[in-house]
């Protein structure tokens, strides 16, 4: 671990970052037992970029448009506030909740407690390839709308091209771990 | 009429997915159809009517008239626009359908249920699939165009998946070339069969 705990009551939420590979999806993990975020975060650490926080002020804080997965104790979270998760296409909410409670549908996927690790990291990889996928697919509109802007002798255009042909290949790459149902509702979640 | 290919693939396979680009009224509409919807043999096949505008009774008797073989299984997906209600369209399209035919209603506006409605129809049989959308222009009706890109990134991906060949109207008449050229991308062919063919497009 890399950082201090926020279990000590501070408002500043915990940025945790690991070492051993380049990770690039950040993952919010919130409970309100400091011993299940650390569980969680080590968990995850080196292949993700966690934060975490155990209060909803800490939770709140540390929400922002660079988490792509959250991981959360549902009674931490108010419910506007996951409704604004539930239609938001470039994250993706989990409860973590114990083995007998029932999970609100608006989550994407739930995680039980005690965590499996296993377990943990593929859904936390799931997640994170649905953003991954709706990610390249807001690129991928974007760029063809400029290319559809253009004429073919426009000399911006065969390098415009040639962008979208490497967009398609990593379009097709975040998209090949996904069935169709999640990539449906990858593609117009929040649309 | 103008064939554009956007496969780089070997050039004996089909494409999956092609974007038939007509104009209201041509005559060539109806041929271009028959022969993409002939790619599997209809008599062995499983095809998929998806509708907008026109009724599931008046794209059977479309069928009829264009391509004269029914399928061995065929499922009509009738997307209700604005023009034609949920209601409306299923209680007036039961009728003039074929014995045997599953007709899914589904409103425009829900584009996820309309996904998972042609994505259960992809999946419903054994046989080669053969999925026939009339048209983009009515899912434009019904959605902005960026929404209606990402739904149909997702269709053409899942048709591929499913070994399914498909191809989606698009009428030029109502579109600019930017919205056409945009969308085209999408497609491993685009046929122009429009009064505008041959053009950048």
């Amino acid at each position: 671990m890399t950082s201090n705990d926020t279990t000590d009551g501070g408002a500043v939420p915990v940025f945790r970052r690991g070492s051993d590979t380049c990770p690039s999806h950040v993952v919010l993990v919130a409970d309100t037992d400091p011993a299940v975020v650390d569980e969680v975060a080590d968990a995850l650490e080196g292949q993700y970029i966690v934060r975490t926080a155990t209060t909803a002020e800490d939770l709140h804080d540390a929400l922002d448009d660079a988490v792509s997965a959250v991981l959360l104790d549902p009674t931490l979270l108010a419910d506007d506030i996951l409704d604004c998760l539930a239609d938001d296409g470039d994250s993706r909410v989990a409860a973590l909740v114990d083995d007998e409670t029932a999970v609100d549908d608006r989550f994407d996927d739930h995680v039980r407690k005690p965590v499996s690790r296993s377990a943990l990291r593929a859904t936390v990889d799931r997640l994170c390839q649905c953003v991954a996928y709706r990610d390249a697919l807001d690129r991928y509109f974007d760029l063809a709308r400029r290319v559809g802007a253009l004429s073919e002798g426009d000399p911006e255009y065969d390098r415009l091209r040639e962008c979208l042909d490497d967009l398609e290949a990593e379009l097709d790459d975040a998209a090949t771990p996904l069935d169709s149902t999640e990539i449906y509702e990858a593609a117009l979640r929040g649309e | 009429m103008s064939v554009r290919s956007s496969s780089d693939g070997d050039e004996n396979s089909q494409p999956s997915n092609v974007l038939l680009v007509t104009s209201t009224g041509d005559s060539c509409e109806g041929t271009a159809c028959r022969e993409l919807s002939e790619r599997n043999a209809p008599a062995q096949s499983h095809v998929i009517l998806a509708t907008g505008l026109g009724s599931a009774s008046e794209r059977l008797a479309d069928w009829d008239a264009e391509v004269g073989v029914r399928p061995a299984e065929t499922t009509v997906v009738d997307v209700a626009t604005a023009t034609r209600s949920v209601a409306a369209t299923a209680a007036g399209s039961e009728h003039d359908t074929w014995p045997g035919v599953t007709v899914d209603h589904v409103d425009a506006r829900d584009l996820l249920g309309l996904s998972e409605t042609l994505d259960r129809a992809l999946t419903r049989s054994d046989r080669p699939t053969t999925l026939c959308v009339r048209s983009v222009s009515d899912l434009l009706q019904s959605a902005d165009l960026e929404t209606v890109f990402k739904l149909l990134e997702a269709l053409t991906r899942n048709v591929e998946r499913t070994g399914g060949v498909a191809h989606y109207h698009l009428n030029a008449d109502v579109h600019d070339d930017e919205t056409l050229d945009t969308l085209a991308v999408l497609f491993d062919a685009v046929v122009d069969v429009s009064d505008h063919g041959g053009a950048d497009h």
